[in-house]
């Protein structure tokens, strides 16, 4: 009796590689797909990075003379040890005076009577060091400070499908001795729906 | 009141350099000291050296002096104390001939003790030096000189048995290096953990130590803050599948001067990340903590070549990376200006395995205002996630190399 074969989509490690990276861009997934859109739009915002207020990199965002530089390695900002993070972690207490955004994707209600459509949440969580809270160059508070950078960033842009619309604003505290704000926005897009196979199309049907 | 003639001898002695008597019997004895050294039992012919003139620096004992950079020595090895089975290894002295020089001229073999310990980290001769002595049966061994016992016959030196090769890998400049050094395992009962903490209980523990000579390889261990992850981790284990690693939790390099303590507390050993090699026995923490493999030493060519970015990843689709190279002498001085002017672009390649990219369009060059920098990016080509990227900067056949990890 013929063995039967299942066809995965992929035969080799590479083509398998291939098709975890294209998550990055293909509309499927919802959460993988903005969260590096958001990390560009971050990443790409001088402003921003500038507020993070890390010294030692300073020098990769503005020369000598204090001329913009766009060719400075804007993205040592990002990474999973980095001051931006696309996660949510807590900071420990340290001595060193580190500032911290993480964001996150997420969703957990359905639009009301069409399970087609979901609200999709972006959460933006600031930590800034308590010894770095106010900024000297502005004396702006620092969390509203990056809370306000991003919401200039945030508003009416297209990093979702929909606009994204602020539904939250809150600031707290740590017991490891960070302020805290939370920004939240809303994006009401479709609920999963698309699958790529080829190319991306609407599926409403219980896969084979 | 003195007599006038008492009076006169009295500022004789005063100017003559007359000895008191004690002095004279002192003097009597190093004489005596020197005619009847050989006589002695504990009299030894031992070698002093530092760690770079260490003609076999991987191991502790039946060491061989045919041809050899250590100094030859006339000591006694004495037995201050006994051991106990429930305390620290005891230490034991060591003296040398009364008339042993113990400061260095230029010229002299042990110079290099004045120029490169003594200035630098306050140390009297020989502490923190290694001394070869041999046993009871005449197989030298290596000890460690740690501290001066002032005396006011004979000036004595202690000394602990090297016991553990010390194996690390040392973070400078973009480059991941394997280093290693023979140290003396300390142990101390019922103290704390080594670390301090003020917010809860620490409980009664034994304290680990191992003290290694200060000089310039020892004095990068460094140790930077509570639960930090970037604290060196060691290992310091039996040869075996899941040895103890340590992470240190104190650095103290001025009691005794000359000798670096490091007070270490457990960590979990990492397969992922700490290496074995059981051919060699040497095992190092965070071998594989990136995926730039450490190099056993740096370049020792009289002129070498290093090129230093912000860190060592690049990001696929990213930014900008800032590349520098410097030139430096063998005396360690920076001679960049020396080769700047014949620095271009074209003197800077690249590679991803043993395939050049430095004409692929996924590369871009910028030049800089000066020679010695370059600004390099790469497209976002996922399909190369986790491979290396090496950059070079070839001038006059000197090369200067960076291994940059690809990440997205």
């Amino acid at each position: 009796m013929d063995e039967e074969v299942k066809d995965y989509g992929f035969s080799t490690k590479k083509e398998m590689l291939a098709s975890l990276q294209s998550y990055l861009v293909n509309p499927d997934d919802d959460t993988v797909r903005l969260k590096d859109r958001i990390k560009d739009m971050l990443k790409n915002c001088p402003k921003l990075l500038w507020a993070l207020n890390n010294s030692e990199y300073e020098a990769e965002l503005f020369d000598e003379d204090g001329n913009l530089n766009v060719t400075g390695e804007w993205d040592v900002y990002f990474g999973d040890t980095s001051l931006i993070r696309p996660f949510l972690f807590i900071p420990e207490t340290q001595d060193n005076v580190a500032n911290y955004i993480c964001y996150q994707v997420s969703t957990d209600e359905n639009m009301r009577y069409n399970s087609t459509m979901k609200y999709l949440v972006i959460t933006f969580t600031i930590f800034v060091h308590e010894k770095d809270s106010i900024d000297k160059e502005t004396g702006i508070a620092r969390h509203d400070l990056i809370g306000a950078i991003i919401r200039e960033l945030m508003a009416w842009s297209s990093v979702t499908m929909g606009h994204a619309v602020p539904i939250f604003e809150s600031e707290s505290v740590t017991d490891t001795n960070y302020v805290t704000k939370v920004l939240k926005y809303q994006a009401s897009m479709p609920n999963n729906l698309v699958v790529t196979e080829g190319e991306p199309m609407f599926v409403n049907k219980t896969k084979a | 009141m003195p007599s006038l003639e008492t009076a006169r001898r009295m500022n004789q002695i005063k100017w003559n350099g007359a000895k008191t008597i004690g002095q004279q019997l002192k003097e009597q004895s190093d004489f005596a000291m020197e005619d009847t050294w050989d006589n002695d039992i504990q009299s030894r012919v031992c070698y002093l050296y530092d760690y770079a003139h260490d003609d076999d620096p991987t191991i502790n004992k039946e060491m061989t002096y045919a041809d050899t950079k250590k100094f030859r020595i006339d000591a006694k090895f004495i037995i201050t104390k006994y051991s106990s089975i429930s305390s620290d290894q005891v230490e034991y002295h060591l003296m040398f001939r009364p008339s042993q020089p113990i400061d260095f001229e230029e010229g002299e073999a042990l110079y290099y003790y004045e120029q490169e310990y003594a200035r630098k980290y306050l140390c009297e001769f020989p502490i923190g030096l290694y001394c070869d002595i041999p046993d009871d049966k005449g197989i030298y061994r290596r000890w460690l000189v740690v501290a001066k016992e002032i005396g006011n016959q004979f000036v004595k030196y202690s000394v602990l048995p090297c016991n553990y090769k010390l194996c690390w890998i040392e973070n400078r400049e973009n480059k991941r290096i394997k280093r290693q050094m023979w140290a003396c395992l300390r142990n101390q009962n019922s103290y704390t953990s080594g670390l301090w903490s003020g917010d809860r209980m620490v409980s009664l523990d034994n304290v680990n130590q191992i003290w290694l000579p200060m000089n310039d390889i020892t004095e990068r261990i460094h140790y930077l803050s509570d639960d930090n992850e970037d604290n060196q981790r060691l290992i310091i284990s039996t040869l075996k599948p899941n040895p103890a690693v340590w992470v240190v939790s104190k650095v103290q390099d001025l009691n005794p001067l000359g000798i670096l303590k490091l007070t270490y507390k457990q960590t979990v050993f990492d397969e992922h990340t700490d290496f074995i090699d059981w051919d060699t026995g040497d095992m190092y923490a965070d071998y594989y903590y990136n995926d730039i493999e450490p190099i056993d030493e740096l370049p020792t060519e009289v002129i070498t070549a290093n090129i230093t970015a912000l860190n060592n990843y690049i990001k696929l689709g990213g930014s900008y990376k800032l590349l520098t190279v410097s030139f430096v002498d063998e005396n360690g001085e920076t001679v960049t200006d020396k080769y700047i002017e014949d620095i271009t672009e074209a003197n800077w390649k690249c590679f991803i395995g043993d395939e050049e990219y430095t004409e692929n369009e996924l590369i871009t060059w910028l030049p800089q205002a000066t020679n010695d920098k370059i600004k390099i990016k790469i497209g976002k080509d996922l399909s190369l996630l986790t491979k290396i990227l090496k950059v070079q900067c070839i001038v006059d056949e000197i090369v200067g190399e960076i291994e940059l990890e690809l990440r997205s």
